[in-house]
Protein backbone atom coordinates (compact mmCIF):
# COMPACT_ATOMS: atom_id res chain seq x y z
CA UNK A 1 0.00 0.00 0.00
CA UNK A 2 2.80 2.32 0.99
CA UNK A 3 4.71 1.35 -2.16
CA UNK A 4 1.72 2.16 -4.36
CA UNK A 5 1.42 5.54 -2.73
CA UNK A 6 5.10 6.22 -3.31
CA UNK A 7 4.77 5.16 -6.95
CA UNK A 8 1.79 7.46 -7.41
CA UNK A 9 3.70 10.35 -5.86
CA UNK A 10 6.63 9.64 -8.16
CA UNK A 11 4.36 9.54 -11.23
CA UNK A 12 2.79 12.77 -10.15
CA UNK A 13 6.20 14.39 -9.77
CA UNK A 14 7.26 13.12 -13.20
CA UNK A 15 4.08 14.49 -14.73
CA UNK A 16 4.67 17.89 -13.25
CA UNK A 17 8.24 17.91 -14.44
CA UNK A 18 7.21 16.89 -17.96
CA UNK A 19 4.55 19.56 -18.05
CA UNK A 20 7.00 22.14 -16.80
CA UNK A 21 9.52 21.05 -19.34
CA UNK A 22 7.03 21.25 -22.20
CA UNK A 23 5.77 24.59 -21.04
CA UNK A 24 9.24 26.04 -20.81
CA UNK A 25 10.25 24.54 -24.13
CA UNK A 26 7.14 26.04 -25.73
CA UNK A 27 7.83 29.45 -24.25
CA UNK A 28 11.43 29.42 -25.37
CA UNK A 29 10.45 28.27 -28.86
CA UNK A 30 7.86 31.03 -29.23
CA UNK A 31 10.26 33.60 -27.89
CA UNK A 32 13.05 32.48 -30.20
CA UNK A 33 10.77 32.41 -33.23
CA UNK A 34 9.38 35.78 -32.31
CA UNK A 35 12.80 37.28 -31.98
CA UNK A 36 13.83 35.85 -35.31
CA UNK A 37 10.67 37.12 -36.93
CA UNK A 38 11.19 40.59 -35.52
CA UNK A 39 14.66 40.61 -36.95
CA UNK A 40 13.37 39.43 -40.31
CA UNK A 41 10.49 41.88 -40.47
CA UNK A 42 11.97 44.83 -42.30
CA UNK A 43 10.02 48.08 -42.51
CA UNK A 44 8.72 48.95 -45.94
CA UNK A 45 10.07 52.43 -46.35
CA UNK A 46 8.64 52.85 -49.82
CA UNK A 47 5.11 53.32 -48.53
CA UNK A 48 3.83 56.87 -48.72
CA UNK A 49 2.04 56.39 -45.44
CA UNK A 50 5.20 55.54 -43.51
CA UNK A 51 5.61 59.08 -42.30
CA UNK A 52 1.99 59.68 -41.36
CA UNK A 53 1.97 61.25 -37.94
CA UNK A 54 -0.28 60.40 -35.03
CA UNK A 55 -2.05 63.73 -35.43
CA UNK A 56 -2.78 63.12 -39.10
CA UNK A 57 -4.00 59.61 -38.47
CA UNK A 58 -6.52 60.78 -35.92
CA UNK A 59 -7.54 64.09 -37.41
CA UNK A 60 -11.19 65.07 -37.79
CA UNK A 61 -13.31 64.90 -40.88
CA UNK A 62 -12.35 67.94 -42.94
CA UNK A 63 -15.83 69.39 -42.85
CA UNK A 64 -15.88 69.35 -39.05
CA UNK A 65 -12.50 71.02 -38.62
CA UNK A 66 -12.15 74.56 -37.40
CA UNK A 67 -10.08 76.96 -39.48
CA UNK A 68 -7.12 76.42 -37.15
CA UNK A 69 -7.40 72.65 -37.44
CA UNK A 70 -7.62 72.89 -41.22
CA UNK A 71 -4.48 74.99 -41.26
CA UNK A 72 -2.69 72.48 -39.03
CA UNK A 73 -3.76 69.61 -41.29
CA UNK A 74 -2.56 71.47 -44.37
CA UNK A 75 0.77 72.31 -42.72
CA UNK A 76 1.29 68.68 -41.72
CA UNK A 77 0.61 67.49 -45.25
CA UNK A 78 2.86 70.10 -46.83
CA UNK A 79 5.71 69.04 -44.57
CA UNK A 80 5.16 65.34 -45.25
CA UNK A 81 4.72 65.66 -49.02
CA UNK A 82 7.71 68.00 -49.35
CA UNK A 83 9.78 65.46 -47.46
CA UNK A 84 8.51 62.50 -49.47
CA UNK A 85 8.77 64.03 -52.91
CA UNK A 86 11.90 66.08 -52.36
CA UNK A 87 10.39 69.37 -53.52
CA UNK A 88 8.31 72.18 -52.10
CA UNK A 89 4.69 70.97 -52.17
CA UNK A 90 1.78 73.27 -51.42
CA UNK A 91 -1.60 71.98 -50.25
CA UNK A 92 -4.36 74.51 -50.84
CA UNK A 93 -7.66 74.63 -49.01
CA UNK A 94 -9.39 77.28 -51.12
CA UNK A 95 -13.12 77.09 -50.42
CA UNK A 96 -15.90 77.27 -53.01
CA UNK A 97 -16.36 80.66 -54.62
CA UNK A 98 -19.62 82.40 -53.74
CA UNK A 99 -22.12 82.64 -56.57
CA UNK A 100 -20.50 79.90 -58.64
CA UNK A 101 -22.01 76.55 -59.59
CA UNK A 102 -19.75 74.71 -61.98
CA UNK A 103 -21.13 73.04 -65.08
CA UNK A 104 -19.34 71.30 -67.91
CA UNK A 105 -20.23 70.70 -71.53
CA UNK A 106 -18.49 68.53 -74.09
CA UNK A 107 -19.00 68.71 -77.83
CA UNK A 108 -19.04 65.12 -79.03
CA UNK A 109 -18.96 66.28 -82.64
CA UNK A 110 -15.65 67.97 -82.11
CA UNK A 111 -13.90 65.39 -79.95
CA UNK A 112 -11.29 63.52 -82.00
CA UNK A 113 -10.46 60.89 -79.39
CA UNK A 114 -6.83 61.91 -79.05
CA UNK A 115 -6.86 61.34 -75.28
CA UNK A 116 -4.79 64.44 -74.61
CA UNK A 117 -7.30 65.34 -71.92
CA UNK A 118 -6.65 61.99 -70.23
CA UNK A 119 -2.90 62.55 -70.17
CA UNK A 120 -3.24 66.14 -68.98
CA UNK A 121 -5.59 65.02 -66.22
CA UNK A 122 -3.20 62.30 -65.06
CA UNK A 123 -0.29 64.75 -64.93
CA UNK A 124 -2.24 67.55 -63.25
CA UNK A 125 -4.00 65.44 -60.68
CA UNK A 126 -1.15 63.19 -59.54
CA UNK A 127 -2.86 59.98 -60.59
CA UNK A 128 -1.14 56.64 -60.25
CA UNK A 129 0.62 55.68 -63.47
CA UNK A 130 2.34 52.73 -65.05
CA UNK A 131 1.02 49.58 -66.63
CA UNK A 132 0.38 47.81 -63.38
CA UNK A 133 -1.70 50.33 -61.46
CA UNK A 134 -2.91 52.92 -63.86
CA UNK A 135 -5.69 55.23 -62.77
CA UNK A 136 -7.38 57.59 -65.20
CA UNK A 137 -10.22 59.80 -64.15
CA UNK A 138 -11.28 60.38 -67.76
CA UNK A 139 -12.33 57.45 -69.89
CA UNK A 140 -12.77 57.93 -73.65
CA UNK A 141 -15.16 55.56 -75.36
CA UNK A 142 -15.03 54.97 -79.10
CA UNK A 143 -18.43 54.45 -80.71
CA UNK A 144 -19.98 53.93 -84.10
CA UNK A 145 -21.78 56.94 -85.48
CA UNK A 146 -25.55 56.84 -85.21
CA UNK A 147 -28.66 58.96 -85.16
CA UNK A 148 -30.34 60.24 -82.06
CA UNK A 149 -33.06 62.83 -82.19
CA UNK A 150 -35.80 64.09 -80.00
CA UNK A 151 -38.32 63.04 -82.66
CA UNK A 152 -37.14 59.46 -82.41
CA UNK A 153 -37.76 59.48 -78.75
CA UNK A 154 -41.18 61.09 -79.00
CA UNK A 155 -42.37 58.99 -81.93
CA UNK A 156 -40.81 55.66 -81.15
CA UNK A 157 -39.92 55.96 -77.55
CA UNK A 158 -42.74 53.99 -75.96
CA UNK A 159 -43.86 50.43 -76.40
CA UNK A 160 -47.12 49.90 -78.27
CA UNK A 161 -48.94 48.38 -75.36
CA UNK A 162 -48.84 50.66 -72.39
CA UNK A 163 -48.54 48.88 -69.07
CA UNK A 164 -46.49 46.01 -70.38
CA UNK A 165 -43.14 45.97 -68.73
CA UNK A 166 -40.38 46.09 -71.27
CA UNK A 167 -36.89 45.92 -69.86
CA UNK A 168 -38.24 46.86 -66.50
CA UNK A 169 -39.87 50.13 -67.57
CA UNK A 170 -42.75 50.54 -69.97
CA UNK A 171 -42.03 54.24 -70.38
CA UNK A 172 -38.37 53.95 -71.05
CA UNK A 173 -37.43 56.48 -73.74
CA UNK A 174 -35.55 55.23 -76.70
CA UNK A 175 -32.01 56.45 -77.07
CA UNK A 176 -28.67 55.32 -78.30
CA UNK A 177 -27.05 52.53 -76.41
CA UNK A 178 -23.40 53.09 -75.69
CA UNK A 179 -21.50 50.25 -77.25
CA UNK A 180 -18.10 51.72 -76.96
CA UNK A 181 -14.57 50.51 -76.77
CA UNK A 182 -12.59 51.78 -73.89
CA UNK A 183 -9.09 50.74 -74.92
CA UNK A 184 -9.14 51.52 -78.62
CA UNK A 185 -5.79 51.59 -80.39
CA UNK A 186 -6.18 53.15 -83.85
CA UNK A 187 -3.27 54.19 -86.01
CA UNK A 188 -4.61 57.70 -86.04
CA UNK A 189 -7.62 59.64 -84.83
CA UNK A 190 -10.29 60.60 -85.65
CA UNK A 191 -11.40 57.42 -87.37
CA UNK A 192 -14.00 57.35 -90.09
CA UNK A 193 -17.50 56.45 -88.90
CA UNK A 194 -16.54 56.71 -85.27
CA UNK A 195 -17.09 59.28 -82.64
CA UNK A 196 -15.65 59.56 -79.19
CA UNK A 197 -17.32 59.87 -75.88
CA UNK A 198 -15.12 61.06 -73.00
CA UNK A 199 -16.55 60.30 -69.60
CA UNK A 200 -15.65 61.46 -66.12
CA UNK A 201 -17.35 62.42 -62.88
CA UNK A 202 -20.61 64.18 -63.71
CA UNK A 203 -20.61 66.16 -60.42
CA UNK A 204 -24.25 65.22 -59.90
CA UNK A 205 -26.48 67.67 -58.14
CA UNK A 206 -27.97 64.69 -56.29
CA UNK A 207 -24.97 62.39 -56.10
CA UNK A 208 -25.73 58.79 -55.14
CA UNK A 209 -22.10 58.28 -54.10
CA UNK A 210 -22.52 60.87 -51.36
CA UNK A 211 -25.67 59.20 -50.08
CA UNK A 212 -24.03 55.83 -49.58
CA UNK A 213 -20.75 56.92 -47.99
CA UNK A 214 -20.84 55.44 -44.46
CA UNK A 215 -18.27 57.88 -43.06
CA UNK A 216 -19.39 60.95 -44.99
CA UNK A 217 -15.97 61.47 -46.39
CA UNK A 218 -17.34 62.38 -49.78
CA UNK A 219 -19.69 65.30 -50.07
CA UNK A 220 -20.89 67.99 -52.40
CA UNK A 221 -19.39 71.44 -51.94
CA UNK A 222 -21.49 74.59 -52.53
CA UNK A 223 -19.96 75.11 -55.99
CA UNK A 224 -21.38 71.75 -57.03
CA UNK A 225 -18.13 69.80 -56.97
CA UNK A 226 -18.27 66.44 -55.23
CA UNK A 227 -15.07 66.09 -53.22
CA UNK A 228 -13.40 63.45 -51.06
CA UNK A 229 -11.48 63.82 -47.80
CA UNK A 230 -8.97 61.05 -48.48
CA UNK A 231 -7.92 60.86 -44.85
CA UNK A 232 -11.37 59.71 -43.84
CA UNK A 233 -11.99 57.29 -46.69
CA UNK A 234 -12.16 53.73 -45.35
CA UNK A 235 -11.99 52.12 -48.79
CA UNK A 236 -15.34 50.35 -48.53
CA UNK A 237 -16.02 51.02 -52.26
CA UNK A 238 -19.70 51.71 -51.59
CA UNK A 239 -19.46 54.90 -53.63
CA UNK A 240 -17.97 52.99 -56.55
CA UNK A 241 -20.95 50.68 -56.54
CA UNK A 242 -23.39 53.56 -56.24
CA UNK A 243 -21.97 55.75 -59.01
CA UNK A 244 -24.02 55.12 -62.15
CA UNK A 245 -21.35 56.72 -64.33
CA UNK A 246 -18.49 54.55 -63.14
CA UNK A 247 -16.44 57.65 -62.44
CA UNK A 248 -14.66 56.60 -59.27
CA UNK A 249 -11.37 54.78 -59.07
CA UNK A 250 -9.89 52.73 -56.26
CA UNK A 251 -6.24 52.53 -55.24
CA UNK A 252 -5.69 48.79 -54.91
CA UNK A 253 -2.01 49.33 -54.25
CA UNK A 254 0.29 52.14 -53.25
CA UNK A 255 -0.10 54.70 -56.05
CA UNK A 256 2.86 54.87 -58.37
CA UNK A 257 3.69 58.57 -58.56
CA UNK A 258 7.28 59.29 -59.58
CA UNK A 259 8.82 62.16 -57.63
CA UNK A 260 9.92 64.04 -60.71
CA UNK A 261 6.44 63.87 -62.26
CA UNK A 262 4.53 64.95 -59.17
CA UNK A 263 2.57 68.19 -59.50
CA UNK A 264 3.48 70.15 -56.36
CA UNK A 265 0.54 72.54 -56.50
CA UNK A 266 -2.23 70.61 -54.84
CA UNK A 267 -5.52 70.99 -53.03
CA UNK A 268 -6.56 69.13 -49.88
CA UNK A 269 -9.78 67.93 -51.51
CA UNK A 270 -8.32 67.48 -54.96
CA UNK A 271 -5.04 66.39 -56.43
CA UNK A 272 -2.87 65.85 -53.36
CA UNK A 273 -1.17 62.44 -53.40
CA UNK A 274 -3.51 59.64 -52.38
CA UNK A 275 -2.71 56.49 -50.44
CA UNK A 276 -3.49 52.82 -50.86
CA UNK A 277 -7.07 51.87 -50.13
CA UNK A 278 -8.82 55.14 -50.93
CA UNK A 279 -11.16 56.18 -53.69
CA UNK A 280 -10.54 59.09 -56.02
CA UNK A 281 -12.22 60.84 -58.94
CA UNK A 282 -12.42 63.99 -61.05
CA UNK A 283 -12.88 67.20 -59.06
CA UNK A 284 -13.05 69.62 -62.01
CA UNK A 285 -9.43 70.44 -61.04
CA UNK A 286 -10.55 72.08 -57.83
CA UNK A 287 -7.01 73.37 -57.26
CA UNK A 288 -7.32 75.37 -60.47
CA UNK A 289 -10.98 76.26 -60.88
CA UNK A 290 -11.34 77.77 -57.42
CA UNK A 291 -8.59 80.17 -58.41
CA UNK A 292 -10.29 81.15 -61.65
CA UNK A 293 -8.33 78.86 -63.97
CA UNK A 294 -9.56 76.32 -66.50
CA UNK A 295 -9.36 72.63 -65.80
CA UNK A 296 -6.38 70.76 -67.24
CA UNK A 297 -8.61 68.90 -69.73
CA UNK A 298 -10.15 72.12 -71.02
CA UNK A 299 -6.68 73.59 -71.53
CA UNK A 300 -5.33 70.47 -73.20
CA UNK A 301 -8.17 69.85 -75.66
CA UNK A 302 -6.74 70.71 -79.11
CA UNK A 303 -10.16 71.17 -80.73
CA UNK A 304 -11.96 73.20 -78.06
CA UNK A 305 -14.54 70.51 -77.43
CA UNK A 306 -14.68 71.14 -73.70
CA UNK A 307 -16.46 74.03 -71.98
CA UNK A 308 -16.52 74.87 -68.29
CA UNK A 309 -18.64 77.61 -66.82
CA UNK A 310 -20.87 78.96 -64.12
CA UNK A 311 -24.39 77.62 -64.36
CA UNK A 312 -25.67 80.58 -62.37
CA UNK A 313 -24.33 83.08 -64.89
CA UNK A 314 -26.64 83.49 -67.92
CA UNK A 315 -23.73 84.80 -70.01
CA UNK A 316 -21.41 81.87 -69.32
CA UNK A 317 -20.34 79.41 -72.00
CA UNK A 318 -22.17 76.57 -70.36
CA UNK A 319 -25.48 78.45 -70.24
CA UNK A 320 -25.09 79.45 -73.87
CA UNK A 321 -24.51 75.85 -74.82
CA UNK A 322 -27.57 74.75 -72.89
CA UNK A 323 -29.65 77.46 -74.51
CA UNK A 324 -28.60 77.00 -78.10
CA UNK A 325 -27.25 73.49 -78.70
CA UNK A 326 -28.57 69.96 -78.87
CA UNK A 327 -27.82 68.67 -75.44
CA UNK A 328 -27.75 65.07 -74.23
CA UNK A 329 -27.83 63.57 -70.82
CA UNK A 330 -26.65 60.18 -69.67
CA UNK A 331 -28.95 58.07 -67.57
CA UNK A 332 -31.52 60.81 -67.24
CA UNK A 333 -33.87 58.24 -65.73
CA UNK A 334 -31.84 58.15 -62.53
CA UNK A 335 -32.57 61.77 -61.64
CA UNK A 336 -29.08 62.39 -60.37
CA UNK A 337 -29.03 65.75 -62.19
CA UNK A 338 -25.54 65.52 -63.62
CA UNK A 339 -23.85 68.86 -64.30
CA UNK A 340 -21.85 67.40 -67.16
CA UNK A 341 -23.57 67.72 -70.53
CA UNK A 342 -22.84 66.39 -74.00
CA UNK A 343 -23.81 68.53 -76.92
CA UNK A 344 -23.73 68.88 -80.70
CA UNK A 345 -23.67 71.98 -82.87
CA UNK B 1 21.79 46.54 37.50
CA UNK B 2 20.05 48.17 34.57
CA UNK B 3 22.25 46.30 32.10
CA UNK B 4 21.42 42.97 33.66
CA UNK B 5 17.76 43.68 33.60
CA UNK B 6 17.94 44.57 29.91
CA UNK B 7 19.74 41.33 29.07
CA UNK B 8 17.18 39.28 30.95
CA UNK B 9 14.35 41.00 29.16
CA UNK B 10 15.99 40.40 25.79
CA UNK B 11 16.45 36.74 26.63
CA UNK B 12 12.81 36.48 27.62
CA UNK B 13 11.74 38.24 24.41
CA UNK B 14 14.06 36.48 21.97
CA UNK B 15 11.80 33.52 21.02
CA UNK B 16 9.02 35.91 20.06
CA UNK B 17 11.38 38.10 18.06
CA UNK B 18 12.84 35.15 16.21
CA UNK B 19 9.42 33.91 15.22
CA UNK B 20 8.44 37.37 14.02
CA UNK B 21 11.63 37.73 12.01
CA UNK B 22 11.11 34.36 10.41
CA UNK B 23 7.58 35.25 9.45
CA UNK B 24 8.75 38.57 8.01
CA UNK B 25 11.45 36.82 5.97
CA UNK B 26 8.98 34.30 4.63
CA UNK B 27 6.61 37.07 3.60
CA UNK B 28 9.43 38.94 1.87
CA UNK B 29 10.40 35.84 -0.05
CA UNK B 30 6.82 35.26 -1.15
CA UNK B 31 6.50 38.88 -2.23
CA UNK B 32 9.82 38.79 -4.03
CA UNK B 33 8.96 35.52 -5.73
CA UNK B 34 5.55 36.84 -6.84
CA UNK B 35 7.00 40.06 -8.19
CA UNK B 36 9.79 38.25 -9.98
CA UNK B 37 7.41 35.83 -11.65
CA UNK B 38 5.13 38.68 -12.64
CA UNK B 39 7.97 40.54 -14.34
CA UNK B 40 9.15 37.34 -15.93
CA UNK B 41 5.74 36.60 -17.34
CA UNK B 42 5.26 40.18 -18.45
CA UNK B 43 8.59 40.16 -20.27
CA UNK B 44 7.88 36.84 -21.97
CA UNK B 45 4.37 38.01 -22.88
CA UNK B 46 5.64 41.26 -24.37
CA UNK B 47 8.26 39.51 -26.43
CA UNK B 48 5.76 36.87 -27.53
CA UNK B 49 3.13 39.40 -28.60
CA UNK B 50 5.64 41.63 -30.35
CA UNK B 51 7.25 38.64 -31.93
CA UNK B 52 3.95 37.25 -33.13
CA UNK B 53 3.21 40.57 -34.78
CA UNK B 54 6.65 40.54 -36.32
CA UNK B 55 6.15 36.97 -37.46
CA UNK B 56 2.82 37.84 -39.03
CA UNK B 57 4.38 40.84 -40.73
CA UNK B 58 7.25 38.71 -42.02
CA UNK B 59 4.84 36.09 -43.35
CA UNK B 60 2.66 38.70 -45.03
CA UNK B 61 5.69 40.41 -46.55
CA UNK B 62 6.99 37.13 -47.87
CA UNK B 63 3.71 36.36 -49.66
CA UNK B 64 3.72 37.00 -53.40
CA UNK B 65 2.46 40.45 -54.39
CA UNK B 66 -1.20 40.48 -55.49
CA UNK B 67 -1.85 40.94 -59.16
CA UNK B 68 -2.69 44.62 -59.11
CA UNK B 69 -3.01 44.83 -62.87
CA UNK B 70 -5.83 42.33 -62.72
CA UNK B 71 -7.62 44.28 -60.01
CA UNK B 72 -7.33 47.65 -61.74
CA UNK B 73 -8.34 46.09 -65.04
CA UNK B 74 -11.26 44.30 -63.45
CA UNK B 75 -12.62 47.63 -62.24
CA UNK B 76 -12.29 49.13 -65.70
CA UNK B 77 -13.85 46.17 -67.50
CA UNK B 78 -16.77 46.01 -65.11
CA UNK B 79 -17.31 49.70 -65.75
CA UNK B 80 -17.17 49.17 -69.46
CA UNK B 81 -19.81 46.47 -69.31
CA UNK B 82 -21.96 48.81 -67.29
CA UNK B 83 -21.51 51.62 -69.78
CA UNK B 84 -22.63 49.43 -72.65
CA UNK B 85 -26.08 49.22 -71.16
CA UNK B 86 -26.60 52.95 -71.03
CA UNK B 87 -28.63 55.21 -73.15
CA UNK B 88 -28.34 58.88 -73.77
CA UNK B 89 -31.23 61.02 -74.86
CA UNK B 90 -31.56 64.48 -76.24
CA UNK B 91 -33.05 67.06 -73.92
CA UNK B 92 -35.92 69.17 -75.10
CA UNK B 93 -35.77 72.94 -74.62
CA UNK B 94 -38.24 72.65 -71.79
CA UNK B 95 -36.15 70.01 -70.08
CA UNK B 96 -33.04 72.13 -70.42
CA UNK B 97 -34.61 75.24 -68.97
CA UNK B 98 -36.23 73.23 -66.18
CA UNK B 99 -32.92 71.68 -65.29
CA UNK B 100 -31.11 75.02 -65.18
CA UNK B 101 -33.89 76.41 -63.03
CA UNK B 102 -33.56 73.42 -60.71
CA UNK B 103 -29.86 74.15 -60.31
CA UNK B 104 -30.48 77.83 -59.61
CA UNK B 105 -33.24 77.10 -57.10
CA UNK B 106 -31.14 74.49 -55.37
CA UNK B 107 -28.24 76.89 -55.06
CA UNK B 108 -30.48 79.65 -53.73
CA UNK B 109 -31.90 77.33 -51.09
CA UNK B 110 -28.47 76.36 -49.89
CA UNK B 111 -27.00 79.85 -49.72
Amino acid sequence: MQKEQQQADKDSTDGTQRRDFLRKAGSYTVTSLSGAAMLLAKPNTAKATTKVTWEEHFQKNYRLMTDEEKQEAVDRLETRYSDEFGKKVTVGDTPAIDGVLFGYALNIQKCIGCRRCVKACVAENNQSRGNEQQIEWIRVLRMEKGNFTEEDRNENGYPEDYGIQVGGNAYKPVGVVLEGQHYYQPDKVPEKDAFYFPMQCMQCEKPPCVKVCPVRTTYRDPDGIVVIDYNWCIGCRMCIGACPYWARRFNWGEPNLPKEEMNPITHYLGNRPRMKGVVEKCTFCVQRTRKGRWTACVEACPVGARKLGNLLDPDSDIRKVLATKKVFRLRADLNTYPKFFYYMD
Amino acid sequence: MFKRLKTTFQQWLSPVQTAADELQNQNNEVVNATRRSFFKRAAIGTVAVGGTAGLASAVVDSLPEPDLTHKYRKDAVAGEQDLQEWEYVEMSDQEKSDMVQTFIDSYSRQS
